[in-house]
């Protein structure tokens, strides 16, 4: 769906001789959000209570798999961006590279972690999908007025502070979700 | 039946996280994008604060700055130094600043398209660019040389003087005009035909850009009258409630649709209720509706809001407001958009099982909000979100009162179109002879197969 999404967006936005800030437009907004599509739904296979009690009979801790169904969504996010960067690049678009990759990823891994944390806390996957979308809406019609250093589409406006703001909240958000997740299932 | 069945659906979507978040989001839209809209406008009614004028126009890329916006309320006196700008065809802006982007965007190569209201980058091969090049030098009666000295000139004239170099109408350089405005109309013919349809210089996008004229107090007095006796002031305001509304409903009903219908599956309650002896189309039709007016409800609750503000300001100052205005523009302009992304919703989860309309629905909204971005302020066109992010306007809406229509009256053949294809295929779900996840299943399954065999191979 994520590789779906990026093939979809240069029928809709223009991807070639685009300066810094029109490049800025189609990472992060367009292409940060392969981040609600790869992070949101980690938690679907336990979803099944059959699968789940499985899993609970294993050794191997839940947490573990959690956070290694984590780095490899991000690992995943990375490389499609990393390939989107790359093909723009190819084709006369303009702009810092790894200040971009970063600045992408840190948007795209905020935005999962909404979904995750809100998929993980409420155990349904619509709710997952809708509050991470609602902040990217909050984000696209007031801009940083509410969410202050949590703004998603800094690198438009030439800032990048935002960037270790959104990384660092995705952090909390996970570690968060995962030891509440934790303290419920010793419960 | 059909009664009790419908208010079944409407106390399950109750209990439904989904719509509650839905209410939640709704509420949290509306807060931030209009919440103190009304207090704000009658606070600044106050005539000492009355600024120039309510309507913002685009301002253009250089020399000449919006119209800060005023208070709808305050009526306009005689005798003020501006009144404000508005949006009209006017060849003394339209052809010296269009002439001035096209050179800019001349010299770096590099040309601003809209295709479905995202950008894109033009860029011309060196026989297209000499054609730009001879369209300037006919225009401003310079050649590109000249103009770049002419440029270079003014900006060390600027730096002199310890300033910026400005370019525009009323700074220290502006583009020459050498042409009539019809002959102007037909060279930029010739570089839209270079540059695209959707760039920057097509007529109407000219028009919009770069096309204003100072609003001269007889207007700004007809607006006003307009505000106060055709509106009734509630009519301006649920045209822009509308407007923030409309951006919503056109996406996240999907949501509430999707998971309303796939609870049922997943607690395997679909089986349950195909076997009831009801019909498959009042089945059906008792959970669109439920679906349309749980949905509904906290829009109409939400109006209530400015609606009270308006009602508190017209009993202080014996002004008649229509108190259903927010009611009939629910009903006509957002009942349309909402009963579509519903429509989709139901439709596309019953036909595949799966929660792929969220995408479908998530793409069209995308694109839908993108490509009316440059008809904000009202024109309408056949986007499923309409656009009217001002107050008042009046004019433009009765200009496109039968676009608006069409508009409206079309998404709802479409919707309903959408729910009687939805009774069909649920019909044949009953029959047993529609199961899109067995079939997807199967597919999937033959395709693991294939791979495993490539494999042995």
């Amino acid at each position: 769906m994520a590789a779906a999404w990026l093939l979809i967006i240069p029928l809709l936005s223009g991807i070639s001789h685009l300066d810094p800030a029109a490049s800025a437009v189609v990472l992060e907004k367009f292409t940060a959000l392969t981040g609600i599509i790869l992070m949101t739904p980690l938690f679907l296979p336990e979803q099944n209570r059959d699968i789940r009690d499985l899993m609970d009979s294993k050794a191997t801790p839940q947490t573990g798999v959690q956070y290694i169904r984590l780095l490899l969504a991000s690992l995943t996010i990375v490389v499609m961006v990393w390939g989107m960067v790359t093909v723009m690049q190819a084709m006369d678009s303009h702009f810092p590279a790894a200040r971009y990759i970063f600045g992408t990823f840190a948007s795209a891994f905020f935005l999962g972690s909404i979904g995750f944390a809100a998929y993980g806390l409420c155990n349904q996957l619509a709710i997952g999908y809708m509050v991470p979308l609602a902040y990217y809406l909050t984000n696209m019609f007031t801009g940083s007025k509410y969410v202050q250093y949590f703004y998603l589409f800094s690198l438009g406006n030439g800032s990048f502070d935002e960037k270790y703001w959104l990384f660092a909240g995705g952090v909390i958000l996970i570690v968060l979700t995962l030891a509440f997740k934790e303290i419920q299932r010793r419960r | 039946m059909f009664v009790h069945l419908w208010l079944k659906e409407c106390r399950l979507l109750l209990k439904s996280i989904t719509y509650l978040l839905f209410v939640v989001i709704i509420g949290l839209f509306y807060a931030t994008q209009m919440g103190s809209q009304v207090q704000d406008d009658i606070r600044d009614a106050d005539p000492g604060k009355t600024a120039a004028s309510h309507q913002q126009t685009a301002g253009s890329t250089m020399g000449i700055s919006a119209t800060p916006p005023a208070s709808p309320f305050a009526k306009p006196l005689p005798g003020q130094s501006s009144y404000g700008e508005k949006t009209a065809e006017n060849p003394a802006t339209i052809m010296p600043e269009a002439v001035q982007s096209l050179y800019m965007e001349y010299t770096d190569n590099r040309y601003a398209s809209y295709p479905l209201g995202f950008f894109k980058a033009v860029k011309l091969s060196p026989s297209e660019q000499e054609k730009i090049a001879a369209a300037i030098t006919e225009i401003t009666g310079s050649t590109m040389e000249q103009l770049r000295q002419s440029i270079s000139d003014a900006s060390q004239k600027a730096a002199a003087n310890g300033l910026p170099l400005q370019i525009g109408r009323g700074n220290s350089f502006s583009f020459p005009i050498h042409v009539t405005y019809d002959r102007f109309k037909e060279v930029m013919a010739g570089v839209e035909k270079l540059t695209g349809s959707s760039s920057s210089y097509s007529l109407q996008h000219m028009i919009d850009s770069y096309g204003h004229s100072p609003i001269t107090y007889a207007e700004k007095l007809a607006e006003y009258n307009d505000f106060i006796q055709k509106d009734r002031i509630t009519g301006a305001y649920a045209r822009l409630f509308s407007d923030y509304m409309g951006i919503m409903l056109a996406f996240l009903p999907v949501f509430v649709t999707v998971f309303f219908i796939m609870r049922d599956r997943r607690a395997g309650m679909q089986d349950l209720i195909y076997t009831r002896k009801i019909s498959s189309s009042a089945l059906v039709a008792a959970r669109y509706l439920a679906l349309i007016a749980m949905m509904i409800l906290p829009v109409l609750f939400l109006s209530l809001h400015p609606l009270i503000q308006l009602m508190g300001y017209a009993g202080d100052h014996g002004i008649t407001i229509d108190h259903l205005a927010f009611v009939k523009y629910i009903a006509a302009w957002l009942m349309p958009t909402l009963m579509v992304s519903t429509a989709v919703g139901m439709f596309l989860t019953e036909l595949t099982d799966t929660p792929i309309a969220i995408v479908v629905q998530g793409l069209w909204w995308f694109i839908s909000l993108n490509s009316a971005r440059f008809i904000m302020d009202g024109g309408y066109g056949s986007q499923l979100i309409l656009r009217h992010n001002t107050i008042g306007n009046l004019q433009v809406y009765q200009d496109h009162w039968i676009t608006l229509l069409l508009n409206r009256l079309g998404y709802t053949a479409l919707a309903l179109i959408l729910v009687l294809l939805t009774v069909g295929l649920v019909q044949l779900k009953r029959r047993g002879k529609l199961n899109a996840r067995s079939k997807l299943t199967k597919i999937l399954a033959a395709f693991k197969i294939q791979s495993k065999a490539r494999v042995v191979e």
